[in-house]
């Protein structure tokens, strides 16, 4: 924040500018915070300054059609490649937003982040794409294999858009920890602000694999620096989305919660996931500190085997290509929104290098699989 | 309006509490506010010496940023090594070659399924001349559960060596002696030693930039007992999995831990539902710390593995027998007969 004697004014303000620094009042918000002030009487404060001081703190204030406004043309959408979850997200990823995906291990989370981040890439030409990788998961071989053989870039790949091209404009960092995040956003941010670097300057989607692993040896009881790494990361990011015009994703991890209530244990934050299963219940990790941070958060889950007795077969997909494929089940569901409704869910099936999805959970049928290609279809060709 | 640079609290540096406490203390809230400051006049306004101020100096100068666009990481993922596991169904279960490096690969197994034979035999496997197909490496091999017998190595070992020089003359072969001196072996007594000993690696990877391969067998022995903060046990593991993903990005070598397996009782409708499963130690969360995960069982006489984790390969079951030479295939096991495998023309 700027000193208040950097601020312009005239000589007899600068002698109470001095009298302000001799008590340690160097910025307006020291101004604010030791308010009022240790000053003598007679030594009283220049109105000026009290003008000054407003004027380095001021915050615009917009009124309510024009925020509409402003806010409708805004709006804009990134695809995370599978309609199903697009809906589910009220659209897709919102720019300006931080979007999360927590869940158990294995449940599609990184295999749906590498679909937003090639859709993103496939939809606008010039559209770059930062993943910051934490758990090693980034694989660039993956991303090549979906973008050749996914139906989803069936129609871009005949319009002569090649793997290459796309992959160029995705990057990827690698993240050991959480101070190393700090320093990648405050130079993220420099960068975007100075508009210096071409790659940065055309950034659509930041991706963060995962906040789980980069936060999760340092919060819990009594870990107070944890939680303001934690905070402030979560801060800087969803201010630089806003600001600087990109979306933010997230992957979480799933953990247990501890819904028998034993001896020491905390109440379970209560969300639609704690009643789905039955047996074994899961929520995203880092607590309920962490959950206010992220806009919008979907939670993958495994499908517990009981619900599909008597249905061992193995869905399967051929693709244009004539690829068959084995396709396993997620269940997706809205964790936290204020977007979209809570707490309603499609079936995810993921593939070699397809993401689909179901909205009806109930009958897993031959009817149904018919009607979910058709419905895939349908969506692919509108 | 100018675009107002982002505001990073002094307190998210890594110091320690009386130096953070003094920053605040002198004013300082941001690491914008230390930014013009030199050292000499922040070590006198803080009443520390100089070196402490420059400590905190140098975390804000950062390294450049390194990344790498998506086409470059493809190519290095092409080039980048493996060690076999010498069993053809498991290596291609594992991509085509055997066990990546770069990445964390667990595996998850009761006992006698054969976790430290394949831990030994993977030892064994990094040193594989490059002439023969290898990476002419060295071995870490962390032993937490006191596993580790040198005589089943050496059978392993000589084994391998059989195996490789069969039908040619050896010239370039290697001795057994010159295998055992390459496997560099940690016996663990307590979790103290182990989180202690994955914390100061760093400066023994660097001495021996040739090891191709660290396992740790197993991660979970001294994480399941005596542990009355189960907080501290999720801190700790976490914080040991960050280190070993590190390792294995850094020194672009193949992270290989052990887990054990535990029962878990789930609780049906009613009383007599009841049912119990076989899943892998150290719970849920544990689960994301790797990058690729094996689970083995035994399926009638046979031993099976699965994946059922991975960024980038595909879920699947294959067979593989534990010899007395080693980690082998099941004779006669014909591979991509699973309809999950039918994927990937390359």
């Amino acid at each position: 924040m700027n000193q208040i004697a950097s601020t312009q004014c005239d000589q007899s303000l600068r002698k109470t500018i001095k009298l302000l620094e001799g008590k340690g009042i160097t910025r307006p918000r020291d101004y604010l915070l030791k308010h009022p002030l240790p000053l003598s009487s007679k030594e009283s404060i220049h109105e000026e300054i009290k003008h000054k001081v407003a004027e380095a703190l001021a915050c615009p204030l917009t009124a309510g059609d024009v925020a509409l406004e402003e806010e409708n043309e805004r709006h804009v959408f990134l695809s995370t490649g599978c309609p199903g979850m697009d809906e589910l997200l009220g659209g897709g990823c919102l720019i300006g937003e931080m979007t999360e995906f927590a869940g158990a291990p294995a449940t599609g989370k990184t295999q749906l982040a590498f679909f937003t981040a090639l859709t993103t890439a496939a939809a606008d030409p010039n559209a770059t794409i930062l993943y910051i990788d934490s758990s090693n998961s980034f694989s660039a071989s993956r991303m090549s294999q979906l973008f050749t053989f996914s139906d989803r870039f069936d129609f871009l790949r005949t319009k002569g858009m090649n793997a290459e091209y796309v992959l160029s404009r995705i990057k990827c960092i690698q993240c050991p920890d959480a101070c190393k995040l700090l320093d990648i956003l405050e130079e993220l941010d420099t960068k975007l602000a100075e508009k210096s670097d071409p790659f940065v300057s055309q950034l659509n989607l930041v991706i963060i694999d995962s906040v789980g692993a980069l936060f999760s040896p340092m919060v819990g009881f009594g870990q107070t620096r944890g939680y303001v790494v934690m905070m402030t990361v979560g801060h800087m990011l969803k201010t630089m989305a806003m600001r600087y015009r990109f979306a933010a994703m997230t992957l979480n991890y799933g953990v247990q919660s501890d819904f028998r209530g034993g001896k020491g244990s905390r109440n379970a934050v209560s969300g639609p996931v704690s009643d789905i299963g039955g047996q074994l219940r899961t929520k995203p990790a880092l607590g309920t500190t962490w959950s206010f941070v992220p806009n919008i958060r979907l939670f993958f889950s495994d499908i517990n085997d009981s619900e599909n007795a008597g249905d061992d077969e193995v869905l399967s997909y051929q693709n244009r290509q004539g690829l068959i494929t084995a396709l396993t089940k997620r269940r997706v569901v809205v964790y936290n929104s204020h977007r979209t409704a809570i707490g309603s869910e499609r079936i995810l099936f993921l593939g070699s290098y397809e993401v689909m999805s179901f909205p009806d959970t109930t009958n897993t049928g031959q009817w149904n699989r018919d009607l979910f290609v058709k419905s895939e279809n349908a969506q692919r060709h509108s | 309006m100018p675009m107002k640079q982002m505001q990073r609290p002094v307190s998210t540096l890594n110091l320690d509490q009386a130096l953070r406490t003094r920053l605040h203390n002198a004013g300082y809230r941001t690491t914008a506010d230390l930014k013009d400051v030199a050292a000499d006049s922040l070590a006198q306004q803080l009443k520390v010496s100089i070196d402490q101020a420059m400590s905190v100096l140098k975390q804000l100068k950062r390294d450049p940023l390194v990344s790498v666009s998506a086409l470059t990481a493809l190519t290095r993922e092409r080039q980048r090594s493996f060690v076999t596991t010498s069993c053809k169904a498991f290596d291609e279960m594992l991509g085509g070659s055997g066990v990546p490096a770069g990445r964390v690969t667990e595996i998850c197994g009761a006992p006698g399924m054969g976790k430290t034979q394949i831990g030994m035999q993977l030892c064994v496997n990094a040193q594989i001349l490059s002439s023969q197909g290898g990476e002419h490496g060295e071995a870490i091999y962390i032993d937490t559960e006191g596993s580790f017998i040198v005589e089943r190595v050496v059978e392993i070992a000589e084994a391998t060596l059989e195996a490789l020089n069969a039908g040619k003359d050896s010239q370039d072969s290697q001795t057994i002696e010159q295998f055992l001196s390459r496997i560099h072996v940690f016996r663990i007594h307590s979790y103290v030693e182990q989180v202690a000993l994955i914390n100061q690696l760093d400066d023994f990877l660097t001495e021996h930039p040739k090891v191709k391969v660290l396992i740790i067998d197993s991660i979970a022995f001294h994480f399941r007992q005596n542990f009355a903060d189960m907080g501290l046990r999720t801190r700790l593991l976490n914080g040991m999995a960050q280190h070993l993903r590190r390792f294995a990005e850094e020194f672009d070598l193949a992270v290989v831990m052990m887990n054990q397996m535990t029962t878990r009782v789930t609780r049906g409708q009613g009383s007599d539902n009841d049912s119990s499963v076989l899943v892998p130690a150290l719970g849920d969360s544990w689960g994301h710390a790797c990058t690729n995960r094996i689970i083995l069982s035994w399926q009638y006489e046979v031993r099976y593995a699965a994946l059922v984790k991975s960024p980038n390969l595909q879920e699947c079951t294959i067979p593989y027998a534990i010899t007395s030479k080693g980690v082998r295939d099941v004779p006669g096991h014909r591979p991509a007969t699973n309809p999950r495998k039918r994927l990937l023309p390359t």
